[in-house]
């Protein structure tokens, strides 16, 4: 990381996991803590209210790569049932619930 | 092993500061970020706000509606400068009467509104300001004033017999004299009374009648009065005064007049001018404020003969010095 030290980050991908909260607020956490665990070296992540903020200062990931993260983390944690990964735009995801599946039944 | 230590702290605290850079180029890039989780309003302000708003809505309701409308006009002072008693008729008539009215300067129109009892014509005397308009010779006539912009001394000056709207503190001035009929050349004793019904009660009034002293082969003695107390002076001039008058109270002035009248005369005036003044609460009641804010009220002073009556309603406007007209008497 030292040799990182002089580089400007700027976030690459936003996470918004606002309908995890619906189920657990500790969710976002816990997505926080497996993406900085999967990630590589010279990447960070962060949390950001409902949103989970990653930057690279090496090593940068594609998209699909990230989603592949994210699909892990959904099945790691028993919830493809109940949400799916979406891409907003070219640099967000949103961890949506899926349709037919009542809020309160999560 | 201590350095190795020294250097996982490092990383750490740098981890740290590229998550606070990291945190802040996403808050750049979205300026709505931060409203995630953003301050809601408690539902104790909610109520502090609606009842404070409902408080200022009723402070302002109460202010429209206790605050006591300001007259926009007033009524200061009427002459009747000529009024002659018709024998056969019995019946006293006004020549001329002439009222002063203030108008205020902070409306841009007023309205004001003259009666003629007896549906005669009359003149009226245009006033200083070329503010008005109306025909005149009719009924009814309707001033109106526009965009006065200072204190307006408005004088109306009424020919023949009239009636005239304005207001007062006296519900009526009544002068009576008995017997109506006078002969020439013979002596004669006259009772005149007047009687003034005051429209409020009041803390004292004050009342001053000056007979006209040089008429001929004639004496005027005091005989009696209701209320108050009274003296003569050498000028011919009475002066009484009381206190404590409730209201529509009379004041009730009896004079006894001895009267030889020479053939040349046909027409004698006997009293000069007469003047009463109310005081309430020790302003006298022309500038009475606290009570005439409200007190609406209607003069009407008809032509009346001397057992008729000069009745003065209620009116609009207020404040009085009431001046007690000329009393002419026509001999036979």
């Amino acid at each position: 990381m030292p040799e990182d030290k002089g580089k400007e980050i700027s976030v690459s991908y936003v996470i918004d996991a606002d309908h995890l909260t619906w189920m657990e607020d500790r969710l976002v956490d816990e997505l926080n803590t497996f993406m900085e665990a999967r990630l590589p070296t010279g990447a960070i992540v962060d949390r950001s209210g409902k949103n989970i903020l990653i930057g690279f200062t090496t090593n940068e990931i594609n998209k699909r790569q990230v989603k592949t993260y994210l699909k892990k983390f959904l099945h790691k944690f028993e919830l493809e049932e109940k949400f799916h990964i979406i891409a907003t735009t070219d640099e967000e995801f949103k961890i949506q619930k899926r349709k037919g599946i009542d809020f309160r039944e999560l | 092993m201590a350095t190795r230590r020294r250097l996982r702290k490092e990383d750490q605290e740098e981890l740290k500061r590229r998550k606070k850079e990291l945190r802040k180029s996403y808050e750049k890039t979205r300026p709505d970020s931060k409203k995630v989780g953003s301050k809601r309003i408690s539902d104790t302000q909610k109520y502090l706000l609606v009842g404070s708003a409902a408080i200022i809505i009723i402070v302002i309701i109460s202010i429209q509606f206790l605050i006591p409308p300001v007259p926009i006009c007033y009524y200061t002072e009427s002459d009747f400068v000529y009024a002659t008693l018709d024998q056969d008729s019995q019946k006293v008539s006004f020549n001329r009467i002439i009222a002063h009215y203030l108008i205020r300067p902070d409306h841009t129109e007023v309205n004001g509104n003259i009666y003629d009892y007896f549906n005669s014509s009359y003149k009226i005397a245009p006033p200083d300001q070329p503010a008005h308009s109306s025909p005149p010779y009719v009924n009814s006539i309707t001033y109106t004033l526009a965009n006065v912009k200072v204190p307006l001394i408005w004088a109306c000056r009424m020919e023949n017999g009239t009636a005239l709207q304005m207001s007062t503190w006296i519900n009526k001035t009544v002068m009576t004299l008995t017997p109506s009929s006078i002969p020439k050349n013979v002596l004669r004793n006259v009772n005149f009374r007047l009687a003034i019904t005051t429209q409020i009660s009041v803390d004292r009034y004050n009342i001053s009648l000056k007979f006209n002293k040089n008429l001929p082969n004639t004496s005027i003695n005091f005989v009696s009065i209701k209320n108050g107390t009274s003296f003569f002076n050498q000028n011919g001039t009475i002066f009484t005064q009381g206190v404590n008058l409730a209201a529509r109270s009379t004041i009730l002035l009896d004079f006894n007049l001895s009267i030889i009248t020479a053939p040349s005369f046909s027409e004698l005036n006997f009293l000069e001018y007469g003047n009463f003044y109310l005081v309430k609460k020790g302003e006298l009641l022309q500038s009475y404020a606290g009570a005439s804010a409200f007190r609406e009220s209607e003069i009407f002073f008809t032509g009346f003969g001397l057992s008729d009556e000069p009745t003065l309603k209620k009116t609009k406007f207020l404040d009085i010095v009431g001046i007690i007209p000329y009393f002419n008497i026509t001999l036979t």
